[in-house]
């Protein structure tokens, strides 16, 4: 219940405030949404398995937004930004995946 | 512990141990990647049996709110920005219109004021028997260097770029597109096949025009034509049209029309009017007699 509200309340605090995201850090916006759904999605997993815990949650889904944007910050001083982000979308796709595909079977049996 | 203590060579005797010693340890990145795809975090500080937070903390409150503002802040971004290419785009494309639209007015005007020069000129050159002469020879010089009206029997040729993405090449070239070169074939052919006068969308050719590609657009005078381009001529309606029917130039577009499946079509009209062309300006070039 309060979780939802702080949800909410992050979500309300954008529409309201809209904040404008700095030039330098827009490339790695995409990114840090996927790490975040990486996250939800593990949190959400955990939730069902029923050993979901808010601090594991909440480090999980820092450390993977800023582990993220670190990895294409990196690629992009190096010259390789386009495929680390490649990269990375593809291995928390796959996470995403498999967490969605293990929600399902707890949801549905299926 | 005993596994542990072991050091890294030791055989380990302890289920983890024997999870770790898989043949294909080395390669189990992707294994990995599949099978335990959840945070082991959460298992680990489950079965250490510590105090579960149960989504009542401070903490998680904040992580989620983070969460909420970073989803909000990407879908604002994304939404911010897609108008704003467009805006662009479509500011752009308005400006071009009316640029264009400014560069035709004018060109009316320029038409209008020649003409205007040249019924005055000519009202005034036939006051006397020398200007009257004069004047006669002017207007055929006018007509036969394009910067005069005509009207007349002839064709009209039109021309149409393939249906798009037909032709597509394997490097993303559109063979079907009606290129400079096969205008310049066209007009060529019309004149070999005896045309008077010739324009192309209503830009009527000189001496001095030019037909050339500029990207993907072809200019006539310095002008862009949109497709279809129509070449209207002035000449013998029906030795134009036989022009295009065995000769190479006909040849040619029918094998384009066959192969590329391009417009291609000849018509023939009794009555065309040709427009005047909007400049011939000589700058270099000098009359003989002036010098002596």
């Amino acid at each position: 219940m309060i979780a939802a509200v702080g949800l909410l309340a992050g979500i309300l605090a954008g529409l309201f405030f809209e904040p404008s995201v700095p030039l330098w850090l827009q490339p790695y916006l995409p990114i840090a949404v996927v790490a975040a759904l990486d996250a939800v999605f593990g949190g959400l997993r955990a939730l069902l398995d029923g050993i979901f815990d808010d601090k594991v949650f909440v480090v999980s889904f820092v450390a993977n937004v800023i582990v993220a944007a670190l990895v294409v910050f990196l690629g992009d001083q190096l010259g390789v930004g386009a495929q680390l982000s490649t990269g990375v979308i593809v291995v928390l796709g796959i996470r995403i995946f498999t967490n969605a595909a293990a929600i399902r079977r707890h949801l549905f049996h299926a | 512990m005993t596994a542990r203590q072991q050091g890294p060579g030791g055989r380990g005797a302890g289920p983890d141990r024997a999870r770790a010693r898989r043949p294909d340890a080395s390669m189990s990145l992707l294994t990995d990647l599949m099978s335990n795809a959840s945070e082991e975090a959460y298992a680990q500080k489950a079965s250490r049996g510590g105090p579960q937070g149960r989504g009542r903390s401070p903490v998680l409150v904040v992580g989620l709110a983070a969460l909420g503002l970073l989803l909000v802040v990407a879908g604002v971004q994304v939404r911010d920005r897609a108008p704003a290419v467009a805006a662009t785009r479509q500011k752009l494309i308005d400006e071009i219109d009316r640029r264009t639209a400014a560069t035709d007015r004018l060109q009316r005007q320029v038409a209008d004021l020649r003409a205007a020069v040249g019924d005055a000129r000519q009202s005034q050159l036939r006051t006397t028997d020398a200007g009257s002469t004069a004047a006669t020879h002017l207007a055929r010089l006018g007509r036969v260097t394009g910067t005069a009206e005509v009207t007349g029997p002839g064709v009209r040729v039109t021309l149409d770029d393939a249906p798009a993405g037909d032709n597509v090449d394997q490097s993303g070239v559109d063979e079907g597109l009606i290129r400079d070169f096969d205008l310049q074939r066209l007009v060529n052919g019309l004149w070999a096949a005896g045309a008077e006068a010739v324009s192309v969308n209503g830009q009527r050719l000189t001496t001095l025009s030019a037909i050339r590609n500029a990207g993907d657009a072809i200019l006539v005078d310095y002008r862009p034509l949109k497709p279809p381009y129509v070449a209207t001529a002035i000449g013998n309606a029906d030795r134009m049209e036989l022009a295009f029917v065995d000769k190479p130039v006909g040849e040619y577009f029918h094998t384009l029309r066959d192969t590329y499946g391009i417009t291609f079509d000849v018509t023939t009209a009794k009555h065309l009017r040709l427009p005047s062309a909007s400049t011939v300006t000589l700058r270099y070039a000098r009359p003989q007699k002036e010098t002596p």
